[in-house]
């Protein structure tokens, strides 16, 4: 089940913020090495936590055990802050309705083998970020990721614009692009997953208090431009 | 931006466009005149209880003596370009697919694809689904790829490998409908309508009255099962009637 943090519930949630801020720096800190993002207190937090962004935890028996983050991108996000060298191909889309599509990571011990089945904590959550942008009527995510889950996101039915030209960054390949929400991508998500229902908790389907406002100017036409 | 870069931008939106496999095979042929590779495969790896290596390839375009010998003798599970994608997830040279001096099919099979013009190659492996995993090979006689063309063919080939993925598994799924037949004339019509006529103008071109272009138009759009001239040129392009 995933429970949806943002603006409007962040109070209510302290102690699973607290567990997020952990579960982030026990797998991308001491798992995958991002070293930059070591803190002495263990709790994973960077300068784009904060207001705007939702949190997505996917909870097994209470404990995390998926977990992402959706940046909205009227604000600095890491594609303008970090990455701005993946977008080669110019300015990204932004605005109210682009969201940006961080710290998606499984516990480690539930991460699919080589031959096993896609395991449901990484289903859950890939799904759950799809769902959340359909019912917050937004039009895509931008991603910085390995090439690999650009092929993932194209079969959960995303229509995937690449930024830019694959590069390295220490060590392995990585990509940045922009994953248009299609009339269909959370049916093809639960599809490729083969989940029957939504991940989320049912508080979470609602659309949020403040419903994103639509551009005048749809965000994917500026991606050529 | 590049030119390889550019170049890569333009083949993988009309790759995301492809509507059957022949569409791939073009725009990959095309693109190995950019890139300079001769020949190409877009595959999946043999599982181990697979009986069959040939059901495994999506795009075999290997030179054809190539394609035969490599399925008739089941390379794909000796070649060592094949077994190195079975451990990494990143681009390598054909030349950096490493096997023992002792493994003698492997070197077979280096040795073979040499007398075939394919003695150089460049391999992007893709791992996003359950199973041993499949990629997209490019070969050639001699293959210079600078870093920046390596980064533009790894683009492509996310690009070429999930198209066609997506083509052979729908087209397995469901039996390709088949395809309506529409007239040469009512083909006509459609194709001055794709390049932006009104009904009258097409009419002029073909010399006949705006009615009888309307009549096909209409014709052609009920056999599309489209709504309107806009979806029934879609329609029509989505199905290969028209280019």
């Amino acid at each position: 089940m995933v429970v949806v943090i943002d603006d409007d519930n962040i109070s209510q949630h302290g102690a699973l913020l607290e567990k997020i801020y952990r579960f982030r720096h026990a797998l991308f800190v001491d798992r995958l090495n991002w070293e930059a993002c070591r803190r002495p207190d263990g709790r994973e937090i960077d300068q784009f936590d904060g207001p705007g962004c939702i949190h997505l935890a996917y909870l097994e028996g209470g404990e995390i055990t998926a977990y992402t983050r959706l940046l909205p991108t009227t604000r600095p996000h890491l594609l303008t802050e970090v990455y701005p060298h993946l977008a080669q191909r110019g300015p990204a889309p932004r605005g109210a309705t682009v969201y940006e599509w961080t710290r998606c990571g499984t516990l480690p011990a539930r991460r699919e083998g080589r031959t096993g089945l896609i395991d449901p904590a990484t289903a859950g959550i890939f799904t759950a970020a799809a769902e959340v942008a359909r019912a917050r009527g937004l039009d895509g995510l931008l991603a910085q990721t390995h090439p690999i889950l650009v092929n993932r996101l194209m079969s959960c039915g995303w229509d995937v614009e690449p930024l830019g030209l694959p590069t390295r960054y220490s060590g392995h390949a990585i990509l940045a692009v922009y994953a248009r929400l299609m009339p269909d991508t959370v049916a093809s998500s639960r599809a490729f997953f083969g989940l029957q229902a939504s991940p989320l908790h049912e508080t979470s389907l609602h659309a949020p208090r403040a419903p994103a406002v639509r551009l005048p100017v749809p965000a994917e036409r500026r991606l050529h431009a | 931006m590049s030119q390889d870069s550019q170049k890569a931008f333009d083949i993988v939106s009309r790759l995301k466009l492809a509507s059957k496999i022949p569409d791939i095979l073009r725009e990959m042929r095309a693109a190995g005149a950019y890139f300079g590779y001769d020949a190409f495969i877009i595959t999946n790896l043999p599982a181990e209880h697979e009986i069959s290596t040939q059901g495994c390839a999506l795009v075999p375009a290997w030179p054809e003596g190539w394609r035969k010998r490599y399925f008739e003798r089941d390379y794909l599970r000796i070649d060592p370009v094949a077994n190195h994608v079975k451990r990494t997830t990143e681009p390598f040279l054909w030349s950096e697919a490493p096997y023992r001096s002792d493994e003698v099919a492997a070197a077979r099979v280096m040795g073979e694809a040499t007398e075939f013009g394919l003695s150089e190659g460049f391999c992007v492996p893709i791992h996003h689904l359950a199973g041993p995993g499949g990629g997209v090979s490019f070969g050639a006689r001699r293959l210079d790829l600078s870093e920046e063309a390596k980064a533009a063919l790894h683009l492509v080939s996310i690009y070429a490998y999930q198209r066609a993925e997506t083509l052979i598994r729908e087209g397995g799924r469901t039996p390709l409908r088949k395809a309506p037949r529409l007239t040469a004339r009512e083909i006509e019509c459609l194709r001055w309508t794709a390049a932006g006529k009104t009904s009258w103008e097409a009419s002029e071109i073909l010399s006949t009255s705006q009615r009888t272009v309307e009549f096909h138009l209409k014709n052609a759009a009920r056999k599309l099962d489209a709504v309107n001239r806009v979806q029934c040129v879609a329609e029509a392009m989505r199905q290969g009637i028209i280019a």
